[in-house]
């Protein structure tokens, strides 16, 4: 769930709420993995990005999903020669709105509590909050500042947990591939593969450190109307998060990270990410505990 | 967008009578979860359901006072990332302007914008105009950019 580092299933009965914010900034080009500022349109490129999970424990190995998010803005600025032809927002795009909503079963196929050891799998769908591409003015925004891809999606995770108490170490992958849909405009984003692998480790007392390795691969986009690739969409890109974590009283979590960017081709020339943060609160609630209670009163 | 709502509404009623009728149908689930499945489901559903927009049209009342004369763009083949004007030149009363390309980005609006484009390829530029009365008439532009 958006910035979150939660991995496999929740306890059953067990209600999980996170809440997390993201902002991204981008000003550098790549033309494969090199940096190119040869006939680059954009000065820079930047989204603040809001969105709020929820998870439920079904049973001791299933897990339902929902999440959804909000885009407070998705802002190009143009370089000097576009700035200057306009002369009422000065080369600067701007897009908003409700991102993609999303839901997600997750199974645990093998659960060792005694062992720390949970491999989960998962499926979801994505859904657009509107098929059509957002206008403002009467005027289409261009798809890089839109906040939905507008078309519906398809998922399928795994993931692996391992846990290390004796040297309060722990070890956890996110694998996922996002297959995208073809939106009812003939245009189809690319296909995302995400990798990523883990280390937690406890520093002090509620506190725990953790990074992380993302591996991104996403294909070329697709116009179904022209019948051909997108030139300029696709990457390959590789990240490090280094992220903290505060455990308050062991209910609410708190999780700040960054995203700094270890490797980066893209096809075509793109402007590519430079860097970003995120925020995350979440809590847990034990509602079948509460419900015997609430019985035990009555 | 009507039929994948619907898709949806029988995926999910087919599904609560496959599990009514053979319980072991989703083996992971027993029937004491299966209320709490729903509701979780049923809730996700319609946040689907009335989250998606509906497009709708209101009807001419025929007396037409647009007329959408031509759309002309100063270049029509351009090279990439520079910027061309496109004109949409139409007369009626209380005018409005909806403009679509297939990819790129416009600057300004109303009846005159700015468009540019990053990569190389044929582009379709679409302005539909619209009069006080609702008529519409559209017309499509087509630019090409180089490198």
């Amino acid at each position: 769930m958006g910035a979150s580092v939660y991995v496999g299933v929740l306890s059953r009965n067990t209600l999980r709420v996170v809440g997390y914010y993201r902002y991204n900034y981008s000003d550098t080009y790549f033309q494969g993995s090199q940096k190119t500022d040869e006939n680059t349109a954009l000065k820079y490129a930047s989204y603040n990005f809001s969105g709020i999970g929820f998870g439920y424990g079904i049973t001791k190995r299933l897990t339902l999903e929902a999440d959804f998010g909000y885009f407070f803005n998705k802002t190009q600025q143009f370089n000097d020669i576009i700035s200057e032809a306009d002369s009422v927002n000065h080369g600067m795009v701007k897009g908003y709105g409700l991102s993609n909503g999303g839901l997600t079963v997750k199974y645990g196929a093998y659960v060792k509590p005694a062992s720390q050891l949970e491999i989960t799998l998962g499926a979801g769908f994505r859904y657009p909050f509107s098929t059509n591409p957002q206008m403002v003015d009467g005027v289409q925004l261009n798809r890089d500042v839109q906040p939905s891809t507008n078309a519906f999606g398809a998922s399928g995770m795994f993931f692996f947990n391992k846990g290390f108490p004796s040297i309060t170490l722990r070890l956890f992958s996110i694998n996922r591939y996002d297959y995208n849909f073809e939106g009812k405009d003939g245009y189809k984003y690319g296909n995302i593969l995400l990798n990523s692998v883990f280390v937690s480790k406890k520093i002090i007392k509620y506190f725990f450190g953790i990074l992380q390795v993302r591996s991104e691969w996403k294909t070329n986009d697709y116009d179904y109307e022209k019948d051909e690739k997108v030139v300029n969409s696709g990457f390959w890109l590789w990240t490090l998060s280094p992220t903290l974590s505060y455990s308050i009283t062991g209910k609410w979590n708190l999780t700040a990270l960054c995203d700094i960017p270890l490797y980066k081709s893209y096809n075509g020339k793109q402007m590519t990410p430079k860097y970003s943060f995120a925020l995350s609160l979440s809590r847990d609630f034990n509602l079948g505990r509460k419900a015997k209670v609430d019985i035990l009163e009555k | 967008m009507n039929v994948k709502r619907y898709i949806f509404a029988y995926s999910f009623v087919f599904l609560h009578f496959c599990t009514k009728s053979y319980p072991s149908f989703l083996f992971f689930i027993n029937r004491k979860n299966m209320k709490k499945l729903f509701i979780f489901l049923g809730l996700s559903l319609l946040v689907l359901i009335f989250a998606c927009s509906k497009s709708s049209t209101t009807p001419s009342d025929g007396t037409s006072t647009l007329k959408f004369e031509n759309l002309v763009a100063n270049d029509t083949v351009l090279k990439v990332n520079a910027i061309t004007t496109v004109t949409a030149n139409a007369t009626g009363e209380g005018l409005s302007y909806k403009w679509t390309a297939s990819y790129g980005t416009f600057i300004g609006s109303g009846s005159k914008v700015q468009w540019t484009v990053c990569h190389s390829d044929r582009f379709s530029i679409t302005c539909e105009v619209k009069d006080k009365s609702n008529n519409s008439q559209s017309k499509t532009i087509y630019i090409r950019t180089i490198e």
